[in-house]
């Protein structure tokens, strides 16, 4: 056993012990919502693991089952009074289990889907079929049919300077790339992003050389790989920030999940990165720094999904809702339920469809009843996850859009000469 | 207690396969209830949906004599939600429907496994219908409002911040709806303010689940106020904040809520995620509510922090906004919580006192920690005496819990010592059965057991609480 | 009856603590045979244990102003007069309780506790001539019980004596306290079916900075009202009173919301209090009609009942959806069944609090329908004999 994880399995089960079984996560995790078993609640989860690694119990057949249908939103932290940090502890469940959890939830197309899906031709590829071909997970058809038009390809390598007549203020790193199959689909939040932060007087470069974040991998206890990830875009960051000097900021495009696992890096590698607090989402920065520009109505009612590691990680969240309102001509109502994840994360919906079902019921008649014309989202996962759902359940009329790309419409409907066409 | 395959094929004929729990490491997540001191398995988990479920279950319990315990959200601290004798338990959490907001007769109509919090925010949502109004919610409000159910509530009878001004569950139910062990539904009360015959929704309210199983209740709501005001005062000296404490509500004022921490209390909260910004340095602080209109609330909140400021508050602050203020009362209500940061494990008391008594009981509390090796931290909901000393322990220490105990025992014979009692929210439950006769005869006692009867002739409810054995 | 058992009682009690029935005793024409007239618990004690074994059927009472409420009795041997068992007034103003015995007339109670600047927040029908006995063992309260709750609410302790004579304490009297069942609950509305009460503890309010009380030469609708925020409400025959309290600014405020909806004439201070208490009395009803009763609605579905019935004499409280009927003369069974079967749809309750006697024979006075199975179980879990007040409670237990 690595001593990486034999180090989270020890923490993991320290962790285990502060919990003080109060419930208070209980009526905050998506799964316990949907089925009201106390297995499926954190709590619960954090009892099992327990007993799983004080050898109490052998991981049944029941065990795996409940922990495997962890969404892993880390939601039940942002809850816990006694800062249980419950990511630790299912991480090492998963540390302790090995391939034995992974096995039970995840089909040998996910596992084997994995190893293919980081080479960015066959994530071309796959795109392009998945339509056609039998067995592909709904995840990766997700993707294909939320794909947008422009190609990643032709913004990988370069280096936007802020849009003329703006004053610098700053020099930031984007975060993309094309190893990644929720990078190669949604691109236009990558132009959105770019247009968006030059247009604020930022220098913004792409790198080519980023490969995943490493969190897929991370959630399934393959943390080798995850080592392996970080250490490479760290290595990246390094070569840029030698090359330019400066770097201001790190910037994230609307994903939380890669946002929190860039936040986990200097723990997965248990070295000081330095940056840290550099990693920012988008609007997050302009929320910081106060945004340029005319802002033009946008007239919409919307609905916000939050990102669970956007909210419950990076923390980013009320920083959007601020950005987002001064938006003319928005309008926000719901979801009620806008904290509570939806059920998207590490393929869950091909896992459990039952359960993703139940999770996303409640939601489904929000949305219906407010008639929302778009809703908001904040991570690529939650995007492709809600293109099928859209699909499935009929709201045909419901737009998913980024608030990136939100904010870039306002900036397109607003008196900004030049923007629309920078890229 | 071991049930039969035929007993439950019987459960799972009413429920479906989909609500029932046998497998053994799912039954082993129900052992445990928010106390985390004793664990208990219970043989089968069952989720009804219904009223009518319920009763089938109970029904099939009765017949073959097989203990039946409740559960909402499992957060007693009394070990009341504990299968102590095996059994099945019942769990209300899916019968979480809100049926009615009936805001014309001041009534909220829920199952019973309805979050505490659900009802009022519901109720909130409402408000934006009716603008013209100012709109209502559930005044009983533990501290755990936002994961206990209705039926754990009325069942323990709890209490929270706001009953000094607005009464406990109790006060705050109109009607009832149970099941009797013998599978029969019987409906109590309504929505009216009282009820020819005797106060059936009393007895069963804090009965702990020994009598019957709550499925609806009919709860009173309440208006708010156009203005609430929040007050947070620091003191060096545990007796000045106590005779604030005497002088505010002497003074005719009466605040919605008045909550003291100490020392130890402020630290593990604000050590915690849910820091409010309270003073760390303090002996005591107090956190005070007062509401009323908006010239009102203000006029009270000023005679307040006068009396704070004569009384020896070192600090007096009044919350600028709402904002302010919710910090300051989330960091309150995570107070139990929070002491996972520096127990890790903790037993939380629950005496009460009378007011006057708190300089001596924290005293004596002390002494009692520092005899056994505890930090103990003190939470005490001033306005009507209820005293939380929460013993910090560890249990991965051998022997730490036992002794834990022993000091939470002695903490509560104290109490009763001085005056006050055992329990003022949490209820008897399990932990505390061996103290009860510290206040009743045993004559009394037998008159308790025999209304028990009246309900549960076999005595199959909730076995092994609240009386000794 | 056995003479033997008052021969026995004499032995153990003071020699003035046996009367003969005089005309004051007499309930639903019924006179009883003796009337006891202990001088202390321990008096009290003895009688009852010894009663209780010869299974003889006893009614308490203080100042039998209420001997009226309840069923008539399926028999009477013996009075208990407890005028004089327990008088004392214990405030406690800092804790904010008091302990009353049940001898004491409930305004003396009042008058104590305004000398140390506290009250009790109830103002129960007949408060001018109740004794606290009275009051609590009926959970009599009045319109205050919006926002003080009712009078079984506010009760913390009950001490009484078994009807075996065995004396026992309810509750322990802190504000909070869920240790065993809430015994104190039952008691309080037993109305003398359970055991004597003869001391109870209860939660205290003080004297408000104001009160006013307003008249209106109208009725206010109900949301209306409710918007007002009163502490307590009040509808005579047509003219609406509100009570306000509280700090000055605040009952300021009320008041300039009301007349923002109504001209009024207000009243403040100790008049206010006084009209208040004379008004929530209701002496005028109790005195002048022959059949009075009492309706129990969801406040909004008051109205609609009160349409049912057409009374000579209305006190509504509509914040608490009670009102209380007065009428001269007699109403026939089917027309009360009747109109009880109309509250009843609605939700309610109707409960004849005093009848002429004939109307009352024929008819059970409380109304109750269901559970009363349940109620005679609780019943015989602490009078198995049946000695207490026998026949006048729900169902006629
Ligand atoms: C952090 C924290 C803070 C707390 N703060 C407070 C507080 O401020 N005030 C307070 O009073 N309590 C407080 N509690 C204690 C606890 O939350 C309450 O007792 C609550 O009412 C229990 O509700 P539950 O749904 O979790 O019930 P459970 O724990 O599941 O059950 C409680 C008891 O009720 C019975 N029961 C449950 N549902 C039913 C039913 N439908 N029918 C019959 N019996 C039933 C169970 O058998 C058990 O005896 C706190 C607990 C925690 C962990
Ligand atoms: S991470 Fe999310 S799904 Fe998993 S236990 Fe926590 S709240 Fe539930
Ligand atoms: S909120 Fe935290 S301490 Fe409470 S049960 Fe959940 S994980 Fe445990």
């Amino acid at each position: 056993m690595s001593d990486y994880r034999k180090l989270v399995i020890e923490e993991g089960l320290n962790e285990t012990y502060k919990c003080v079984h109060c419930g208070f996560c209980l009526p905050t995790c998506p799964t316990y919502r949907a089925t009201w078993d106390e297995a499926d609640s954190p709590r619960g989860r954090i009892y099992l693991v327990k007993a799983l690694l004080t050898g109490r119990v052998k991981p049944t057949e029941s065990l795996l089952e409940h922990l495997d249908r962890c969404v892993i939103c880390r939601r039940c932290e942002t809850a816990c009074p006694s800062g249980v940090v419950y990511s630790k502890i299912i991480e090492a469940a998963y540390a302790y289990l090995g391939d034995e959890l992974t096995k039970y939830g995840y089909p040998w197309y996910v596992r084997i889907g994995f190893k293919l899906l980081e080479n960015p031709i066959v994530i071309k590829l796959a795109l392009s079929a998945s339509s056609s071909l039998p067995g592909i997970p709904e995840h990766m058809r997700g993707f294909a049919r939320s794909r947008d038009k422009e190609r990643l390809d032709d913004v990988l390598g370069r280096v936007f300077k802020p849009q003329p007549n703006r004053p610098t203020r700053g020099r930031v790193i984007l975060f993309v790339t094309n190893s990644c199959v929720a990078w190669q689909s949604h691109t236009h939040l990558v132009y959105a992003t770019i247009r968006v932060l030059t247009w604020n007087g930022f220098e913004v470069i792409v790198p080519r050389e980023f490969r995943c974040c490493g969190a897929p991998y991370m959630h399934m206890g393959r943390f080798n790989e995850a080592i392996e990830l970080a250490r490479h875009n760290i290595d990246v960051i390094n070569m840029y920030m030698n090359r330019y000097g400066d770097i201001d900021y790190i910037v994230i495009p609307d994903s939380g999940g890669c946002q929190a696992q860039w936040l986990e890096y200097e723990k997965l590698l248990n070295t000081k990165v330095g940056f840290k607090q550099k990693v920012v989402n988008t609007l997050q920065l302009l929320d910081k720094v106060g945004l340029f520009g005319d802002l033009g109505p946008v007239k919409m009612r919307v609905s916000i999904q939050h990102s669970c590691h956007l909210m419950n990680v990076a923390k980013a969240h009320d920083a959007v809702i601020r950005v987002i309102s001064k938006i003319p001509g928005l309008e926000i109502r719901g979801l009620e339920t806008a904290d509570i994840c939806c059920g998207a994360g590490m393929m869950y919906p091909d896992r459990h469809p039952d359960l993703a079902d139940k999770i996303i019921r409640p939601k489904i008649e929000e949305l219906r009843k407010l008639r929302s014309d778009a809703l908001i989202l904040e991570s690529v996962t939650c995007k492709a996850h809600w293109t099928n759902i859209v699909r499935n359940y009929g709201l045909d009329n419901l737009r998913l859009i980024y608030p990136t790309e939100l904010l870039d419409l306002s900036y397109l409907n607003g008196d900004n000469p030049g923007y629309a066409n920078y890229i | 207690m071991v049930l039969s395959r035929e007993i439950i094929n019987k459960l799972i004929s009413i429920v479906g396969e989909d609500n029932i729990i046998t497998d053994d490491v799912e039954l082993m997540v129900y052992e445990a209830d928010g106390s985390l001191v004793y664990t208990a398995k219970p043989d089968v988990v069952v989720f009804p949906r219904s009223t009518e479920e319920v009763a089938k279950i109970v029904k099939v319990a009765w017949e073959n004599r097989i203990p039946i315990v409740g559960r909402g959200s499992g957060t007693s601290l009394s070990g009341g939600a504990l299968p102590i004798e095996g059994g099945i338990v019942i769990s209300l959490a899916r019968m979480n429907r809100i049926l009615e907001l009936d805001i014309e007769n001041e009534t909220a109509t829920v199952e019973a496994g309805v979050i505490n919090l659900w009802v009022s925010d519901a109720l909130a949502k409402l408000n934006y219908q009716y603008p013209i109004d100012l709109g209502y919610y559930f005044p009983a409000d533990p501290g755990s409002q936002r994961v206990s159910t209705i039926g754990g509530n009325i069942s323990h009878n709890a209490g929270g911040v706001k009953c000094f001004k607005y009464g406990v569950t109790v006060n705050n139910v109109r009607g009832l709806k149970v099941v009797l062990p013998n599978g029969e539904i019987r409906f109590f009360g309504g929505k009216v303010i009282e009820s020819p015959g005797y106060d059936v929704i009393g007895i069963i309210s804090g009965s702990e689940g020994t009598m019957a199983i709550v499925t609806e209740a009919v709860l009173r709501i309440v208006s708010n106020y156009e203005s609430v005001k929040t007050i947070l005062a620091a003191f060096n000296s545990i007796e000045d904040a106590g005779l604030a404490v005497s002088r505010i509500i002497s003074s005719g004022i009466r605040p919605v809520a008045l909550e003291f921490m100490d020392r130890i209390a402020v630290n593990a909260i604000e050590a915690g995620p849910w820091g409010g910004g309270l003073p760390t340095d303090a002996e005591a602080i107090l956190l005070i509510d007062v509401e009323g209109s908006e010239p009102g609330a203000v006029a009270e909140a000023n005679r307040i922090v006068d009396i704070l400021k004569s009384s020896g508050a070192y600090m007096v602050k009044l919350a600028k906004d709402r904002a302010e203020a919710n910090r300051w009362w989330s960091a309150r209500k995570q107070a139990f919580g929070a002491m996972g940061f520096v127990g890790p494990n903790y037993i939380t008391g629950d005496g009460t006192i009378p007011r006057k008594k708190l300089p001596e009981a924290l005293y004596r509390i002390r002494e009692i920690g520092n005899k056994y090796g505890f930090r103990i931290a003190n939470v005490f909901h001033a306005g009507d005496g209820n005293l939380h000393p929460l013993i910090l322990y560890d249990e991965r220490r051998p022997g730490e819990r036992e002794k834990a105990l022993q000091a939470e025992d002695e903490i509560l014979r104290m109490c009763v010592e001085i005056g006050g009692t055992i329990t003022g929210e949490h209820g008897v439950g399990y932990h505390k059965r061996h103290l009860i006769s510290l206040l009743y005869t045993d004559y009394e006692l037998d008159v308790m057991k025999r209304i028990k009867s009246v309900f549960d002739p076999l005595g199959i409810m909730n076995p092994g609480k609240i009386f000794p054995r | 009856m056995s003479l033997s058992v008052i021969k026995n009682i004499e032995r153990e009690v003071g020699n003035d603590s046996i009367k003969e029935p005089s005309n004051d005793y007499v309930v639903d024409g019924l006179v009883p045979k003796v009337v006891l007239y202990p001088r202390d618990i321990n008096e009290l004690s003895i009688m009852m244990r010894n009663i209780n074994r010869a299974g003889l059927k006893v009614i308490p009472m203080v100042n039998k102003s209420k001997l009226f409420l309840g069923n008539v009795p399926k028999g009477y041997d013996v009075a208990i007069d407890l005028s004089r068992v327990h008088r004392i007034i214990e405030p406690d103003p800092e804790e904010m309780v008091g302990i009353y015995g049940i001898s004491v007339p409930f305004m003396e109670v009042q008058r104590e506790l305004s000398r140390v600047d506290r009250r009790l927040p109830i103002d129960p029908p007949l408060s001018s001539r109740s004794s606290i006995g009275g009051i609590f063992s009926c959970n009599l309260f009045g319109p205050l019980a919006y926002v003080f709750m009712s009078t079984r609410d506010i009760t913390l302790r009950v001490r009484a004596v078994m009807p075996d004579g065995t004396v026992v304490r309810w509750g322990t009297g802190m504000i909070k306290d869920v240790a065993g069942y809430n015994i104190k609950r039952l008691y309080i509305g037993s109305c003398g079916s359970l055991g004597i009460i003869y001391e109870v503890m209860t939660r205290l309010a003080a004297m408000p900075e104001v009160i006013a009380v307003a008249r209106l030469d109208r009725e206010l609708d109900l949301l209306v009202t409710r918007r007002l925020k009163p502490f307590g409400v009040v509808v005579i025959n047509g003219t609406m009173y509100l009570r306000f309290e509280g700090v000055k600014d605040e009952v300021e405020y009320r008041l300039s919301k009301l007349t923002e909806v109504s001209r009024a004439e207000v009243f403040y201070g100790a008049e206010a209090d006084d009209h208040w208490y004379r008004l929530t009395s209701m002496d005028q009803l109790f005195e002048n009609y022959d059949l009075i009763m009492k309706v129990i609605l969801p406040q909004y579905k008051l109205g609609d009942a009160l349409s049912l019935v057409k009374a000579d004499y209305v006190v509504k409280m509509p914040m608490i959806g009670e009102a209380y009927l007065g009428l001269r003369g007699a109403l026939s069974p089917d027309i009360i069944n009747a109109i009880r079967n109309r509250v009843s749809e609605l939700g309610g309750y109707l409960i004849i609090v005093k009848a002429p006697l004939e109307m009352k024979r024929s008819i059970d006075i409380w109304g109750l329908q269901q559970n009363l199975d349940i109620m005679a179980k609780l019943k015989a879990v602490f009078d198995p004999n049946n000695v207490m007040s026998y026949g006048r409670f729900v169902g006629g237990i």
